[in-house]
């Protein structure tokens, strides 16, 4: 049997692949919702990084937070408005599904808008803080506004993926690059939203109740 | 239709003029994975010429050849140029050729943020050494401990560089590794299951996803240096309350597994080429798969190993010292498995052989004169001693520099379709083997004579004369024998013999291309049925239908992540120069913020926004009628 032979008896191993389930092969849009995963993963190692410097600064400290614990009433807020914009920005993403362009660019809209509100009352919440103790004042200054300061810049990035997707021709799925914006936008807002969650648990929450002297250190 | 047409048809879809602007806007991963070859050694030599300099000052007691200012910037710069800027991006010059090669795949998944990765890496590195312009460079070591580089001790913009250059770069390598994850996991060739992959796709993924999770905390750890040393905060500065430790957490919570960075993907080329050499598969193909996996994974909790003379807790640094024990396991079962393959293989000793078999033995001896310092009182008594000096080049010289020389005699010949010349590579080879061990060996005994690190200068009399003298012998000895292999790439280039497809008869699909394979890679995207496609009996582009040109436009196939099968075609995007143009906006963020100019750096940062959104919006892309 000749070496050609031995390879047609093998008809399924020669073609398994067959031409016209090639041909048939959809447009790939899932590559930038795999690269925006992996961006996330480096992002949230970032703010791993950040929020192990806060407790590595303060686990010698006699006290931490230095000072008092920071006012909770604006971070409360924050975090119902960034939780409304999820709603929304989830609700968008149904549309988007359903084929409803221009409701899901509202709901768009009403996330960017949110997510501005967050801004100004972060912006609003550091400016009186700061006033009591100012950035430069120890470490713990010195981290609760960098650990702010970084998350604030993720968000406003989010903010600009989220105009991204607003203006684009057609932000959900496409067969032509970008794929999805819409989808890999609102990952990003979601992640930013995590982070707040994590940050008012640790640097605004926890500091009300583990309050006083560190017991690290008795 | 005929394969003349169809190539035809690729090669106008896929090829970049041959013209400046093509030059500038090219995303084709070959062009751009050679100036990441050619930019990284360039990079080795300065880092080398430094190194030799040093070796001259430290050749004889009392040597007066460098200021002691001067002296700890070159030191430094030889440092960190060689492991930022060698060591890691030379392997992704061959991961970026060798991956869609490898996996049958016409581009990486991202074509123009694999440009911009290479741009952003090329500036980052001209940045650092524009430092040398203002004399004012890096001076204080490629790990920059706190306190020395706050601002009361250095006051200049020294470390101001340091610390930007490195974010800069770390940019580069976070955008790469993303690029090498979703290339591996999404466009492997139909048929390419995870357990057909080659060891290469291993290490290159596990090196990317150490560089996505490991570099932030460089980053991380160098915004808090900028905001200390230039804006007043308090991290590391323990008169205000701060912590100098915080800084080594942060640096070698990212620096250990850096050291697998530069070290994984040099195995995973000995993995490829040693087998290729022994004419028979590797001997245990899961076992190094998944060792190498776990090396990544055990990467991440060693770190303090390199604090065990701070006055850490004894609990905290005697886990750190198992898990150091605990991780040279892994690199055993690869070294073992390499051995296995020689022992029941049939040897061949080509030059890059050669260079492998140096690999083992150097690599063992780095794995060795470090595994006993996991043990704490023997790193006590040898902290900062020449004994680490010596471990640190055995370990980065022996697993990073002769698997990347192996690898060039092995890949070259498919780079530039040329053989590279064995008479001249044998003799490079004996003159780095012999100069690296003269170099580097007599560091053991510098060290146990109590001989101090970074250190820039030494009194007579304590014995340390003859044996750096040997030392710096050996090191331009290696210098030599690096500059015959860079002698005999320019001299083979132009004068080897023709090398044909596949040279050394190896079983990986980057052998099935012409050499230099055209820009579209294979006419028709392969299958894949084995381990070895070459070495079995499927023919990996059989394609009666032409089904698998994709010739319409840029096109590869997508596949699944574990069983590689086909679920989608994948549109590739034309040339660019949007790339180009973000890597220089974020040069000049970098130059501004190092004159403190903030407000200034909103104009690159809106140029690089407007420039992401114009570089992602959709657009017609180019068609072949």
């Amino acid at each position: 049997m000749s070496a050609n032979a031995v390879l047609e008896s093998n008809g399924a191993s020669r073609e398994w692949v067959s031409a016209q389930a090639i041909r048939d092969l959809p447009i790939d849009q899932g590559r930038g919702t795999g690269a925006m995963a992996w961006f996330i993963a480096s992002e949230a190692m970032v703010f791993l990084g950040l929020f192990f410097s806060y407790y590595y600064l303060g686990h010698r400290q006699p006290r931490w937070p230095i000072g008092d614990p920071p006012d909770l009433t604006l971070p409360t807020a924050m975090v119902f408005i960034l939780f409304l914009s999820c709603i929304a920005l989830w609700a968008g993403g149904r549309l988007l599904e359903q084929g409803r362009q221009l409701p899901a660019r509202g709901a768009l809209l009403l996330t960017i808008l949110l997510g501005c509100g967050f801004l100004v009352l972060n912006a609003f919440d550091y400016d009186s803080e700061s006033q009591l103790q100012p950035v430069t004042q120890n470490p713990y200054t010195s981290i609760f506004y960098t650990i702010g300061g970084v998350h604030a810049a993720h968000l406003i990035l989010g903010l600009l993926f989220l105009l991204y997707a607003a203006v684009l021709p057609r932000p959900g799925l496409t067969d032509k690059p970008p794929h999805g914006a819409y989808r890999n936008a609102a990952m990003y807002w979601y992640f930013v939203t995590a982070v707040w969650l994590v940050m008012y648990a640790i640097m605004y929450i926890g500091p009300h109740h583990v309050v006083g002297a560190n017991p690290a250190l008795h | 239709m005929s394969s003349t047409a169809a190539s035809a048809r690729l090669t106008f879809l896929w090829e970049s003029p041959a013209t400046l602007w093509g030059a500038l806007t090219t995303v084709d991963h070959k062009k751009l994975a050679m100036r990441y070859l050619i930019t990284s050694m360039v990079f080795l030599i300065a880092g080398g010429i430094e190194a030799l300099i040093m070796r001259l000052q430290l050749a004889q007691p009392g040597m007066k050849l460098l200021a002691p200012e001067t002296y700890d910037q070159i030191f430094t710069m030889h440092g960190s140029t060689m492991i930022y800027w060698y060591a890691a991006p030379v392997l992704s010059g061959f991961s970026v050729y060798l991956v869609p090669l490898m996996i049958g795949a016409r581009d990486m998944a991202f074509p123009r943020a694999n440009a911009f990765s290479y741009w952003t890496f090329l500036f980052s590195g001209i940045f650092i050494y524009t430092s040398f312009l203002v004399g004012q460079a890096p001076h204080a070591g490629w790990f920059a401990y706190t306190p020395y580089t706050l601002k009361q001790y250095s006051p200049g913009l020294n470390m101001d560089y340091f610390a930007i250059a490195l974010i800069f770069l770390t940019i580069s390598q976070t955008v790469g590794g993303i690029n090498f994850l979703v290339t591996i996991f999404r466009h492997r060739a139909p048929g390419m299951s995870v357990n057909r992959m080659p060891i290469f796709m291993y290490s290159t993924s596990t090196n990317s996803v150490l560089s996505i999770l490991a570099m932030p905390t460089l980053c991380v750890a160098c915004v808090f240096l900028l905001l200390d040393r230039n804006w007043g905060t308090h991290f590391y500065d323990v008169s205000h309350g701060g912590s100098t430790l915080l800084w080594q957490q942060l640096f070698w919570f990212f620096a250990h597994p850096w050291v697998y960075i530069v070290f994984l993907p040099a195995t995973g080329m000995i993995s490829m080429l040693l087998p290729v050499f022994s004419r028979r598969p590797i001997v245990g193909y899961a076992y190094v798969a998944i060792s190498t996996v776990l090396t990544g994974a055990f990467g991440f909790g060693v770190w303090m190993h390199h604090m065990f003379a701070t006055g850490e807790p004894l609990m905290s640094i005697s886990y750190f010292s198992a898990a150091s024990m605990m991780i040279s396991l892994f690199s055993t079962i690869q070294i073992y498995a390499w051995i296995a393959t020689l022992w029941k293989g049939k040897p061949v000793l080509t030059t890059s052989m050669c260079f492998a078999l140096a690999f083992i033995a150097v690599f063992i001896i780095g794995g060795l004169n470090g595994v006993i310092t996991a043990l704490i009182p023997f790193d006590w008594q040898l902290n900062d001693s020449y004994w680490i000096v010596a471990h640190i080049h055995y370990v980065l010289v022996g697993a990073n520099l002769f698997p990347v020389l192996a690898g060039f005699y092995y890949w070259l010949p498919k780079m530039t379709g040329r053989m590279m010349n064995e008479r001249l590579g044998m003799i490079s080879f004996w003159t780095i083997l012999i100069g690296f061990n003269a170099a580097f060996f007599p560091m053991h005994f510098l060290g146990l004579l109590g001989m101090p690190r970074r250190i820039y200068t030494y009194s007579p009399g304590l014995g340390w004369g003859d044996w750096n003298l040997a030392v710096t012998v050996g090191a331009y000895l290696l210098g030599a024998g690096i500059l015959l292999t860079v002698i005999n790439f320019f001299v083979s280039a132009k004068y080897g013999r023709p090398a044909g497809p596949n040279p050394w008869n190896a079983d990986t699909l980057e052998w099935s291309t012409p050499s230099p394979p055209p820009p579209y890679g294979s006419v028709h995207i392969p299958t894949v049925q084995s381990r070895h496609p070459l070495w079995d009996e499927h023919d990996e582009e059989y394609d009666p239908e032409d089904a698998r040109v994709l010739d319409r436009e840029r096109m590869t196939i997508s596949t699944t992540w574990l069983d590689a099968l086909p679920i989608g075609l994948a549109k590739m995007p034309d040339d660019s120069i949007w790339p180009l143009v973000l890597s220089l906006a974020l040069a000049a963020i970098a130059g501004l913020v190092l004159v403190k100019s903030m407000w200034w750096t909103l104009a690159p940062i809106v140029v690089g926004l407007a420039v992401t959104a114009a570089w992602l919006w959709p657009k017609e892309e180019k068609h072949a009628a």
